[in-house]
């Protein structure tokens, strides 16, 4: 490119600018928050620029990690992408990768969630770099994340080992203008050289490669003691300094500002907090009186620290040990210290307060829930009617998850977890001679990730519960990513389908139904004859595909069939279909103590003329 | 010219589209731009609470007590995010109600020189038969206010610029009815 363009960017589109402009070859990805926009960003610039890279969603992230190192072992640059549980289900080939070894720039990118807004844990990412060994980069904003990725190519390449690039949700999902920089050409072509003590090694070579891998650590480590990833701020109050990576580097910057004590106190940035610069660290904590490190989301560089004398943070409880490291908290944190430091800050508005008088207020929460015509809402309620309330239902990862507001999910542990904990239920159920229903329920790409080897298993040991594949057609909690089933790849062409029906009847499975969940009578009917597959001698796993696409995804059917629903004047206002189906389009109207349809949001599916047992929910005529 | 916004209201009601105008016009100035949005799992209908800082900034995030600017498109969602503001700070509220706060908080807003404003957006875009142009009535009527960052040209031309096409008219319609306060 010519002339310099800018444009405010996502920090996942910074990331994936910095991947493109790294000449990254192969990049992989499954989707997950706070990661899903960097894949579809790569995609659009490698359009934009006509580049020949290989750009896929792959199944699981394990899947997506293994594609793309396969990649850097022929020499060419490749980045996985991922959320940070993610990083748990490719742990494996991390671990031994930080062994083997990488030829070509290997970046792994793990999204963290302090928070957490969409994971099942808080974990750091920065803690499995440790774990593994391998150098961890913390970028503070979108425009470091991007000249982060470039520094991670580097490294990988230098030394031979992969990369983790770990930006947290304020990072991912902040805006700022960037500027477009020149994408790197590099010329690589695949030349795989066979060393097997390295890409094949047995145990004894492993030892070699352990001895190996802690030489690069302790280079990188003498390389990172004057890197400029990590920087510095001066200030002459050297009563306190500050440590901070990441977000928490920002948030601190602007608070200080805002309370006017800005270049009072002296600040180390560390953008590398594994391996720590221990030199660096060392001598900054010397020049202060006490240190104040601030970090997300657990004490990585706080752990590090070797003499941990004059250091405030999470160990010793100065900063809370869960949650998001927010502007609010990190304000009240420096107001309370400057004044015991004696120095002052604006008297700034009381805030607490207002929340006292807006709590009395008593706002409605507003949980999350399905969307109007959602086709999960509708499987729910007819696989509930049928199973009833002493159903055990194990759930899954996905917008499904919300079937707990319907009781109708029961346990939700990880991604393919419907699938094992209703096997497990089974087993120990059954030990005791005892009968119980049990319907776990998975979304189609959920089940492609990691609920093909759980169902095998189920089959092999025996296991009999009613399993309900929630196809949708799309990935659609984290915006309608194409699964393999649909066969869409990454770039918006055509593969080849991998048949979720083919999978299933490949497991063993005997009893295969598959139904639109819209058809609610029918399908409790399905689910009944499931539930006695289950029972029956020579039965086992019964498995239902109920298959109608996500309502924002691909509205057409609505369009084609819409069921103008009304409320009969008989309602009295019992609510059962508002706590039993939930659907946010049918509200009570105090006014006149009864149910109506909200004709902005709703979509005429028709579902809910199932959702109410006295028969007050029809079609309107006309 | 620093600023710090806060855009809060619920899934559909297009609080991402009006931050993006605020922050592509800014683009065209020569702003730094910083911003982040915050949102639930729930795809319509959840609260969206949208952070944006033009000028010299780290952190995308504003912090409570420190915002300049409020607009909110829904009053539930004013009274969630109006701690966001500093003392002499503006709030416009997409409302029908006119002056529709609870006493308490009005007298929070008093005491610390918190300027609101109420506007039925809503009722206006669907007189205009573009009920999805609310969010830009609100922001129209707020360039009409002299305190805010952009005038309504510079807003307007970016409006005219980034709408989808088949949007673009009523957009622009609905913006000018907000500023000229109808």
């Amino acid at each position: 490119m010519s002339e310099s363009r800018q444009e405010v960017l996502l920090g996942n589109e910074a990331i994936a600018r910095g991947i493109v402009e790294s000449g990254c070859h192969v990049v992989t990805s499954y989707p997950g928050t706070p990661s899903s926009e960097i894949l579809p960003a790569v995609v659009r610039f490698k359009k934009e620029l006509d580049l020949d890279s290989h750009v896929e969603w792959s199944i699981n992230e394990k899947v997506a990690y293994e594609v793309a190192l396969a990649a850097s072992y022929t020499g060419k640059r490749a980045a996985v992408i991922m959320k940070q549980v993610g990083l748990n289900v490719a742990a494996d080939p991390l671990m031994s990768s930080a062994y083997t070894g990488v030829k070509g720039g290997f970046v792994v990118i793990s999204c963290d969630d302090p928070g957490p807004h969409s994971s099942q844990t808080e974990q750091d990412s920065r803690f499995f770099a440790m774990f593994a060994k391998v150098p961890a980069l913390d970028p503070s904003s979108p425009r470091e994340a991007r000249e982060m990725v470039k520094a991670a190519f580097d490294i990988s390449e230098r030394q031979h080992v992969p990369v983790i690039l770990r930006p947290t949700l304020r990072v991912s999902h902040a805006r700022q203008n960037i500027e477009f920089m020149p994408v790197l050409k590099v010329e690589r072509p695949a030349d795989f050289e066979k060393d097997p003590g390295r890409w094949a090694a047995t145990p004894r070579f492993r030892l070699q490669l352990h001895k190996e891998l802690n030489e690069k650590l302790q280079s990188i480590q003498e390389e990172f003691e004057t890197s400029d990833l990590n920087t510095s701020v001066s200030g002459q109050d050297r009563r306190l300094g500050f440590i901070a990576g990441g977000t928490s580097y920002s948030v601190l910057k602007d608070t200080l500002r805002e309370l006017g004590l800005e270049g009072r106190f002296p600040i180390l940035k560390i953008g590398t907090p594994y391996p720590l610069p221990q030199r660096l660290v060392a001598d900054f904590v010397a020049g202060c009186e006490q240190v104040l490190v601030l970090e997300e989301t657990d004490a990585v560089i706080e752990l590090q620290i070797l003499d941990k004398r004059k250091v405030l943070g999470r160990l010793n409880g100065v900063v809370p040990s869960a949650g998001e490291l927010t502007p609010e908290m990190l304000g009240q944190l420096l107001v309370q210290k400057a004044g015991v430091l004696g120095a002052e800050v604006p008297q700034e508005i009381d805030t607490f307060e207002l929340a006292q008088l807006v709590g009395e207020l008593g706002l409605p929460v507003r949980r999350p829930r399905l969307c109007p015509g959602c086709m999960h809402r509708a499987a729910f309620f007819g696989m509930k009617r049928a199973l009833g309330p002493k159903g055990i239902y194990p759930g899954d990862i996905g917008c499904y998850t919300l079937g707990v507001n319907l009781e109708a999910v029961d346990t939700v542990l990880d991604m393919g977890g419907s699938v094992t904990i209703a096997s497990g239920l089974y087993q120990a159920y059954s030990q005791d001679g005892l009968d119980v229903p049990i319907a776990a329920t998975i979304g189609d790409s959920t089940f492609l990730h990691s609920g093909v080897a759980p169902l095998a298993n189920a089959v092999y040991n025996g296991a009999r519960f009613v399993l309900v594949i929630l196809d949708n057609g799309t990935t659609a909690m984290t915006g309608m990513q194409p699964t393999a089933d649909s066969g869409v790849l990454a770039d918006g062409g055509m593969g080849q389908r991998v048949a979720i029906k083919g999978l299933v009847e490949a497991c063993g499975v005997k009893f295969i139904e598959e139904i639109d969940p819209y058809k609610v009578k029918e399908f409790e009917a399905v689910v009944k004859r499931a539930r006695d597959h289950t029972r029956e001698p020579d039965g086992g796993v019964a498995v239902i595909i109920a298959k109608h696409p996500c309502v924002l995804f691909d509205p057409s059917p609505l369009r084609k069939n819409p069921v103008r629903v009304m409320v009969t004047e008989e309602c009295d206002g019992c609510q059962y279909c508002r706590i039993a189906f939930e659907c946010p389009a049918l509200v009570m109207d105090e006014t006149q103590s009864r149910v109506v349809v909200d004709r902005r949001i709703c979509v005429s599916c028709g579902v809910c003329t199932e959702a109410c047992p006295k028969g007050c929910i029809v079609e309107a005529e006309g | 010219m620093d600023a710090k916004l806060i855009l809060a209201g619920l899934g559909g009601q297009g609080v991402l589209f009006a931050t993006r105008v605020f922050s592509e016009t800014a683009l065209a100035l020569g702003y730094e731009i910083l911003g982040s949005e915050t949102h639930g799992m729930s795809q319509r209908g959840g609260s969206v609470i949208s952070h944006l800082k033009l000028g010299a900034y780290d952190s995308p995030l504003v912090r409570q007590g420190t915002a300049d600017i409020l607009f909110a498109f829904d009053e539930q969602e004013a009274y969630r995010t109006l701690a966001f503001l500093r003392r002499g700070g503006l709030c416009f509220v997409n409302s029908a109600q006119g002056d529709f706060w609870d006493e308490g908080v009005a007298r929070y807003m008093a005491e610390n020189d918190i300027t609101a404003y109420s506007y039925g957006a809503d009722s206006v875009a669907l007189k205009l038969r573009s009920p999805r142009s609310a969010n830009l009535a609100l922001l129209g009527y707020g360039t009409s206010v002299t305190e805010t960052p952009f005038g309504h040209d510079q807003v307007r031309s970016t409006i005219e610029r980034i709408t989808p096409p088949g949007f673009g008219e009523a957009n622009l319609v609905a913006f000018d009815a907000g500023y000229r306060r109808q």
